[in-house]
This record gives structure tokens, sequence and C-alpha cells, in this order.
């Protein structure tokens, strides 16, 4: 439809809206249009991916922020060593499900060797790095797909995302895919060796003992897996799906489960010994201390357990959500949470000693090293504090590109 | 958006994990149902919107004669049209506030599904989880199977046979659906709804490339419904005699409609103006 006589319309009449309208009534529908889209987008707007990810030792700190790299810092004043990778490789997208915030998507915690360091990002990618420059040695592609029929046009690739640390045991590196794999690699150079198929994605790093592997999967299955003939040995079906990392402690398995149940699970059979209900989706890891469990549920309330017998000791309600397993040191649990908030707890009476206040919500399990406390934030932030009193010794901000 | 939106949240969420646990743990028969179940309640607001069209399709020549009457005084033809609309029963927003009631319901309904089918540790924390963690009924059935036909509903379909579908039924229900502008609007509403009747689908087809497709089947399903219920809205609402629109069967109101004085009209714009505007409301009649 073609308007090119409104502009002669227009100069025999001195105001006409009709003519106004006839004339931009490409831009008005252009920019309802683009209204909508906006609308749309806004409606939809997604949470964060993830949540930082941290890990630590007397060398460095190193972080895995909500910019989608890997940060790593001096420990004793928090300056930046160096930053993987160094530019954001922006992928177009647009909506929910848009990769569009960031470049490669490394959200997982680190795991460190003397000389290397090995993490996981969204888009399938496990990278080894040397710790000391953060300069790549290897990098391994995990993306398993199922062929579909025309000539493969309906072949349906899985989602590649790495969500849990690589758990390292010697030279091996076991690597948990929500491509629904657990892919066994050579960690010197990066050479598959063998793979499990867990039926479902797989958030949890795996555990790993000397004699067999537990793997948690988001299909409600904590597996047990012999090392030497890659064998499964038992399945434990959790009620629920198991986003986190089951704990040991002597020859009982404890797991959370978003079936809003902890278990406790004899590590040789796989039968359960005891369960406590919570109210709301256990997410975190348990942390087993000595004869107590410390399980948390989403809705903010930490619990401590009979490790015999699953009974509880006590409880602590923080002001918001947890997901983090807190850490532990000198009889003081740290619990962060999503109300901003870093907890210590007596972790014989669950009562409160100091909480230190951040400056966003705090989803991470703090790192302990020394006397010093290494936390992040949803903001970007890493805070190094004295474990002793919650005092702030130094902070550091990423600021976005 | 978040305050519009958010209220409606619980509902959507709930209801779809209601379904998913009742009808064998398929997403896709949850959010048909619910899709149905939505456009359904929506009915009695697009209702108000339709009949208002209908009625100003109905006034058109009314319209038009006193457009061109009050050509050069823009506040008397305000005051003439307002007066018209007043004596005819139809208030101008009428049309509009239905259908920006229903929307927040829609946006929800979309975040809804977008976080149902959360996939990643983010999502299902801050999004489901908000929701569902709590309850003992759907706790369980997290995470939900995403898988329908050849698609994983939580990602985008690279075949791209969803986005084209969605651009196709987009248009089918369009052309279905009255406007003031499209059953017998003037000139300028029936060039914007053209452009719109083009533009639309492409656009969704446009934005289901890039979104879970969860979310298209949801378009695709929604657009289903509401054409099977714009059918019996059709045929339950009085049939308007008016000028070459869908809702019209003839262009006998055009012809019968006052002619303008040669006053009223500027030469240029009556010369020019109203010979196109006639013969492209007959052209589209014939189209149609």
């Amino acid at each position: 439809m073609k308007y090119e006589n409104t502009s002669n319309i227009r100069q025999d009449v001195p105001f006409h809206l009709e003519v106004i309208v006839l004339k931009y009534t490409k831009r008005i529908a252009l920019g309802l249009l683009l209204t909508m889209v906006v609308l749309a987008v806004a409606a939809c707007s997604a949470p964060p991916f993830a949540w930082p990810g941290l890990a630590a030792d007397g060398q460095a700190v190193y972080a895995t922020l909500l910019d989608g790299k890997i940060h790593a810092f001096d420990p004793s004043n928090g300056s930046e060593l160096w930053v993987f990778p160094p530019q954001a490789e922006r992928k177009p997208g647009l909506g929910c499900t848009g990769p569009s915030q960031t470049s490669l998507g490394l959200y997982a915690s680190p795991a460190l060797t003397e000389e290397n360091l090995f993490v996981g990002s969204y888009a399938g990618q496990t990278y080894a790095l040397d710790r000391s420059s953060g300069t790549q040695r290897w990098s391994f592609a995990s993306q398993e797909e199922t062929k579909g029929g025309l000539a493969g046009f309906f072949t349906r690739k899985k989602n590649p995302a790495i969500i849990g640390s690589p758990t390292l045991d010697g030279d091996t590196l076991y690597i948990p895919s929500a491509d629904q794999t657990l892919y066994v690699v050579d960690a010197a150079s990066g050479t598959r060796q063998w793979d499990f198929q867990a039926g479902d994605a797989i958030w949890a790093s795996p555990l790993v003992t000397d004699d067999r592997i537990y793997v948690a999967s988001m299909n409600h299955k904590l597996y047990c897996l012999d090392k030497d003939s890659q064998t499964e040995l038992w399945a434990f079906d959790a009620q629920g799906a198991i986003p986190s990392t089951p704990a040991l402690a002597g020859d009982t398995v404890y797991l959370g489960s978003l079936g809003r149940q902890v278990f406790a699970v004899d590590a040789d059979t796989g039968q359960l010994r005891w369960s406590f209900e919570a109210g709301s989706w256990a997410w975190a890891t348990p942390l087993v201390i000595s004869d107590t469990v410390y399980a948390s549920e989403v809705n903010g309330i930490l619990y401590a357990l009979d490790a015999e017998s699953g009974a509880k000791r006590w409880d602590f309600t923080a002001q918001g959500k947890v997901q983090a397993t807190p850490a532990y040191a000198d009889e003081t649990l740290y619990l962060p949470a999503e109300d901003q908030n870093l907890y210590a707890l007596d972790s014989v009476a669950g009562t409160q000693k100091w909480q230190f206040t951040a400056s966003a919500a705090l989803m991470s399990t703090p790192v302990m090293v020394g006397d010093k406390l290494y936390l992040a934030g949803m903001d970007n932030k890493v805070y190094a504090l004295n474990a002793e009193n919650g005092a702030k010794i130094w902070e550091y901000s990423v600021t976005q590109e | 958006m978040d305050w519009l939106i958010e209220p409606f949240m619980p509902i959507m969420i709930n209801a779809l994990m209601f379904f998913y646990r009742l009808f064998g743990q398929s997403f896709v028969v949850s959010l048909a149902l619910l899709t149905a179940i939505v456009r359904i309640l929506t009915v009695p607001l697009m209702l108000p919107m339709q009949k208002s069209a209908r009625k100003q399709a109905e006034l058109q020549p009314q319209i038009q004669a006193i457009r061109k009457k009050y050509a050069k005084n823009q506040q008397k033809q305000n005051e003439e049209l307002m007066k018209l609309y007043r004596e005819a029963g139809i208030n101008p927003m009428g049309g509009c506030l239905p259908m920006l009631i229903q929307l927040p319901i829609m946006f929800a309904f979309y975040r809804a599904i977008v976080q149902a089918l959360a996939f990643k540790p983010g999502e299902l924390f801050f999004g489901l989880g908000k929701y569902i963690a709590s309850s003992a009924a759907f706790s369980t059935l997290v995470p939900l199977n995403s898988r329908f036909l050849w698609l994983d509903l939580a990602i985008p379909d690279r075949t791209y046979i969803l986005p084209v579908l969605v651009g196709l039924t987009t248009w089918l229900s369009q052309k279905l659906t009255p406007s003031t502008a499209s059953s017998g609007g003037d000139d300028q509403a029936q060039a914007m709804s053209q452009s719109m009747m083009l533009t639309m689908p492409l656009m969704f087809a446009f934005i289901t490339i890039n979104y879970a497709s969860g979310l298209a089947v949801y378009f695709i399903i929604s657009n289903l419904v509401g054409m099977g219920t714009q059918y019996f809205i059709n045929r339950a609402l009085p049939t308007t005699q008016t000028t070459g629109g869908r809702a019209g069967k003839s262009t006998k109101a055009i012809k019968e409609a006052p002619a303008p004085t040669p006053q009223s009209s500027p030469a240029n714009s009556q010369s020019r103006s109203r010979p196109r505007s006639t013969s492209k409301r007959k052209g589209k009649g014939k189209r149609r």
C-alpha cells in the first residue's frame, strides 16, 4: 500500500489529523509492535542463571561470578591477578532463554590442583587453566545429541551445561553435565576416558572415593558406581531431584532432595537408614561434622540432625532463602542467605554469634582459608572477612561490561 | 512489570503443575488445558471489545460523514463524534480496557510457562521454587518432563517448524477476529490493520525463534483455541451490515451513506482520498 499522495494533501490542508495519521501509519504500527515485544520480553524476564562459585587456598582466591568469568585474586589484598576469558564473547539472543547476558557462562566453583584449575561452562566446555596466569591449557567439549529422522533434521541437542564443579581424583577429572552424562577425562590432557549416562541432567559434582563414585541426578536417583569396573552397584530413589553433591561420613551417604527430604543411606548397599522431612526443598549438600548433620531447606531453615538417627537437635531460621552449604571452622557455622546476611552460628547450640550484611544476596558456600572467610555476592562482589568477628578485610567489585 | 504480573503467578504456576500431575505428567496436555481455560475465561473480557468494534463498524457511514463535514473544525468534529458514540451507547475506551485488563494475565501465563520449564539452577531456585518449594504435591514433580515429539520445550525449536506455525496461526487468528478497522473502519485504520496483519505474525514467529519452544506451543494452542472461541462469538453476535468488512456482507451501507457536501470537504482531499478509499474498501471486500 502506497501513500505517496499524502504529501500533496498535506500541502492543501493546514491541519488534518487523518492525513497525519495516514502518513505515519507504518510508524505507528511499528511502535505498537515494538511496545508489544518490550512487554513480552519484560513479562518473562529471566531470573539469574546461577550463583557465584568460590575456591581458595593460600596462593589465590578464585571466583566464578555472574559476569560469566573466572577471576583470580590476591588473598592478602583482593587485587585481581587475572580474569578468564579476558574478553567477553557476547552471543546474540532475545528472550527468556537468551544467553545474551554473558559470554562463556562460568558459574561452577573451580577445582584446584597445585598447578591447574578446572572449571566448567554453561556452553558445555570444561577448561583447564594455568593457576598462576589464567592461560588455557586445554578444553573439553561435552555435547551429547539424540539423532532424529529426516537426515538428522530432528536431531535434538541436549543441554550441555556444566553446572556442578568438576571433581578431581588423582589424574582423573569427573565432569558432571546437564546432558545427562558424567564425563571422565584425563586431567593432564582432557582426553575422554569413559562416561556414565545418568538418565537425566547431572547438576551436582560427583563424590569420588577410593573405590566408588556417587552420582546424583535430577531424575531423583543417586547412583553408586564401581570405580574400577565403571558399573552401577546400586541406585537410591530420593523421591525428588538431587541438585547437589551428597556427603560421605563413615559408611553413610547423606543427601538432600527437592522432594523436601534429607536422607542417610548406607554407602555400601544403598539401603535407607533414616530420612528427615523438611518444609521445603532440601537443595544444599549436607555438612557432616562429628555426629551432627547440618542440612538446610530453601525456605531458610538450617537443621542440626543427629547423624545416627536423623533426630532434630536444633534449627535456625534465616530471614531469606538458603541454597548454600554452610562453611565450618572452630565450632562455628557460616551460613549465607538470600537476605544478604552471612550468619555465624554456634554449631552446638545453634545460636547466632554475629552476622555480616553484604550488598546483595549471598547464595554460595563461603570458603575458609586460615582465619579468613571468602564469600561472593549476587552483585559480583567478593569479600574477605575476619572469621572471628565478621569484620571486612577487603572487598572486590566487578564492573559489568 | 513485576507488580502487575506477580499476583497472577502463583495461580498460573499451581494450575500448570496441577494439570501436569493430573494428566500423566505431560506438559503439553497441561499447557493446552490451561490455555483453553484462560482463553475461555477471558471471553467475557473480549466480548465488550468486539461488540464495541461491531457497533463502530455500523456507525462508520455517520462517522465518515461527520469527519468530512467538520474536517476543518477538529474540536467540533470530536464533539460530534463523542455525541454519536454516546447516543449509540459506545464507550471509546470500552474496547481498550478489557484488552489492557487481560494483558497481565497473559504475561503471567508466558512467565509461568518459562519458569515451569526452568532447566538452569537459578531459574529453578528463584523461579519455580518460589511457588512450589513448599508443596508436597508438586515438589516431587521437578524437573518437569519437557519432551514433546522432537522438542525439548525448555529450549528453542531449531527446526523452525514451530515459529512458522506460530506465524501462520497468528495470521489466521487475526483474520478471524473483527476489529473496528477491519470491519469497516476508515482508510487509516484499515491501513494500520493491514500492516499489523502482516507484521504481527512475523514478529511472533521471530520471538519464538529465540524463546523456549514451550512458549511457541502455547502461542499455537492459544491461537487455535482463540479461533474456536471466535467462531462461536461470530455466530452469537449479530452480523453488521456495513462497509465491506468481514463482519458485513455487502457494501450497501457505504453507498447509502450521506454524501458530504462540497463545502465540507477540501477539494483536493475529496478528489484524492475519497475515490481511493472507496475502491480500497471494495477491493478488501472482494479479497475476503
